[in-house]
């Protein structure tokens, strides 16, 4: 998988890199001795120094989440996972609604916040942690590096290729180049060990990548073909084998009744997933958007949030039948307390253009009680005052 | 970064032009935007010329990386607020609706302003006359994914006769955006509707 393509066009990340196509590499293998920082002259040196300014940009950016309990959250996970090596590792929180996380060989550690909005428990975050733990561990990029026939690709893309445009100052380079199929199932094998020790369900792997197949092919069959655009389907195209084959993985490694901490991980990112799902609606993704909020609202249906962006996403593709759809989102989120008070606006919209208007001045007033100071109070309160 | 570099970029990423766009700039006195919104200027405004969009218009005072005015003329049902080219299929193009309320309008102006990943935020919405209508006015901060500069925004839109009216200020936070604001807000209250010819 070209990772950099993965980063580039969207979505599924290390999630496809997550299945090798056969995992038996790496079996008995045991966690390597720390890493220590490479002479300046050779090559793994000059890559580090890389890396090094390509943190520096990193922590400087305003997509990095400077919230030291979430991002604490997420590096503890990553220290379960990589035991010794942890004092070795720096993570990093990025506000991006896709889904990926990737290491740099110096042990920069970058998580995007459209992977955590996906996991369904702490589980499935760490599974794809671990397998980025499991490049770095097994030193992936400097073998990369070395490896001639990819050199001049390397060189290209530490290159000199200047960092501009979508993706300046998210740490782009640490994760530009793409591993080898073998090195993929050796990060997978690994992953799943490194699961199984700090005590995760490995299991989780596969429904990381269930979750992500169903909502490529929703997309797919919003849009009517996903095949041409996903970089997943165009070099996966027998992923429902390498499911198959992850799972067969995880359960060979036992210990499915280990905890998945679902709860833990939710109330990591309570104060910070309806920013992050509304980050997520501005892909324009809408199958992919109606995949997720259709799992989340199935899991939980007293979350009156996930109801809530649900109707927004059917609002705003705004197809056939939305409209309606969007409505009766919206209604079940109005009368769940989770829902936040912006679904009363929503309300107050679609009665204004139906021409409800005991109904509209109902569900304007009960979001202006609960948003006073709302950033278009003003703007409503008009509505509030026109036609009687 | 280079700044020509980093206008082509911004003029490439924002406008969609793939030929070299000229400036030229405007005379003082009264400017007739696309034959449909008439607006008066004090000069020390350049308009972006070859940007062969029929309802669109790019102006600039300092150049666009450091401030940019917009304007979306007669929009009507169906249309974007910019002539979209080489959209990928599965990226549904954002429509204006004439049923739309401000905060539908200023969520399309969001969809356009952060199509290339850019972090919007509406700051205010309130209603403001504008083009001889009854319309709204917002402000907004946007951090410029190209270059994170962060950015402020202030925003007038009227709909009229099912055709809606937008006109866009941004610059960056610091200076720029405090500097032409006054002659923003002056442009905004004179703008006058043409009808369709
Ligand atoms: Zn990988």
């Amino acid at each position: 998988m070209e990772r950099r393509h993965f980063i580039e066009t969207c979505g599924c990340c290390s999630a496809a890199a997550l299945l090798g196509p056969a995992l038996r590499a790496a079996q008995g293998w045991v966690v390597p001795p720390r890493l220590a920082r490479p002479a300046p002259k050779t090559d793994e040196g000059g890559l580090w120094a890389l890396m090094d300014r390509e943190e520096e940009r990193l922590r400087q950016s305003p997509f990095l989440m400077r919230d030291a309990a979430l991002t604490g959250y997420v590096h503890a996970i990553t220290c379960r996972l990589a035991q010794a090596h942890c004092p070795d590792i720096r993570t990093y929180v990025v506000r991006s609604p896709y889904f990926n996380a990737n290491m740099a060989p110096n042990g920069m550690m970058q998580v995007w916040t459209g992977l955590i909005l996906r996991a369904e428990n702490e589980a499935q975050l760490a599974a794809v942690i671990g397998h980025e733990v499991g490049h770095y561990l097994a030193r992936h990029s400097l073998e990369r590096l070395r490896d001639a026939k990819s050199r001049s690709a390397f060189a290209s893309v530490l290159g000199l290729v200047p960092i501009a445009g979508p993706l300046a100052g998210l740490g782009v380079l640490a994760g530009g180049f793409a591993y080898s199929r073998t090195h993929e199932r050796a990060a997978d094998q690994i992953g799943l060990e490194l699961m199984a020790a700090a005590g995760y369900p490995p299991l989780e792997a596969a429904k990381v990548w269930t979750h992500l197949l169903e909502e490529l092919q929703a997309e797919k069959d919003w849009t009517g073909d996903a095949s041409t655009r996903s970089v997943l389907f165009a070099t996966h195209p027998t992923e429902k084998e390498r499911e198959a084959k992850l799972e067969a993985a995880a359960r060979a490694l036992g210990k499915a009744d280990l905890d998945p901490q679902a709860q833990a991980l939710r109330r990591a990112m309570t104060s910070w997933r309806r920013a992050w799902l509304e980050d997520e609606l501005k892909r324009r993704k809408f199958g992919e958007s109606l995949a997720l909020l259709g799992r989340l609202t199935a899991a939980d249906p007293q979350d009156g949030e996930a109801a809530y962006f649900l109707g927004e996403t059917y609002r705003l593709r705004a197809s056939q039948g939305d409209a309606e759809r969007a409505l009766a989102a919206y209604q079940k989120a109005a009368a769940l307390p989770s829902a936040p008070p912006e679904v009363h606006r929503a309300l107050g919209v679609l009665h204004r253009k139906a021409g409800r208007l005991p109904e509209m001045r109902e569900a304007y007033g009960r979001y202006l009680a609960a948003r006073p100071e709302a950033e278009d109070a003003e703007m409503i309160r008009s509505y509030l005052k026109e036609g009687g | 970064m280079n700044p020509k570099v980093l206008l082509l970029t911004l003029l490439v990423v924002l406008v969609g032009c793939t030929k070299p766009a000229t400036w030229v700039g405007l005379a003082p006195g009264e400017v007739v935007v696309h034959e449909r919104l008439a607006v008066r200027i004090d000069g020390a405004w350049s308009r972006l010329d070859g940007l062969q969009e029929p309802k669109h218009d790019v102006w600039t005072s300092d150049g666009t990386p450091l401030d940019q005015l917009h304007f979306h003329t007669g929009i009507a049902e169906g249309e974007s607020l910019v002539v979209v080219k080489d959209r990928p299929a599965d990226k549904p193009i954002p429509r204006f609706r004439k049923d739309m309320q401000a905060q539908d309008v200023v969520e399309l102006y969001e969809s356009f302003a952060s199509r290339d990943g850019s972090v919007f935020k509406l700051e205010k919405l309130a209603p403001a006359r504008f083009a001889d209508e009854d319309g709204f006015r917002f402000e907004f901060s946007r951090v410029r994914k190209s270059d994170e500069v962060r950015m402020r925004g202030v925003g007038y839109g009227a709909i009229h006769h099912g055709e809606l009216f937008l006109m866009v200020f941004e610059a960056p936070r610091i200076h720029y955006f405090a500097k032409h604001l006054p002659r923003v807000e002056a442009i905004a209250q004179s703008a006058h509707l043409r009808e369709k010819a």
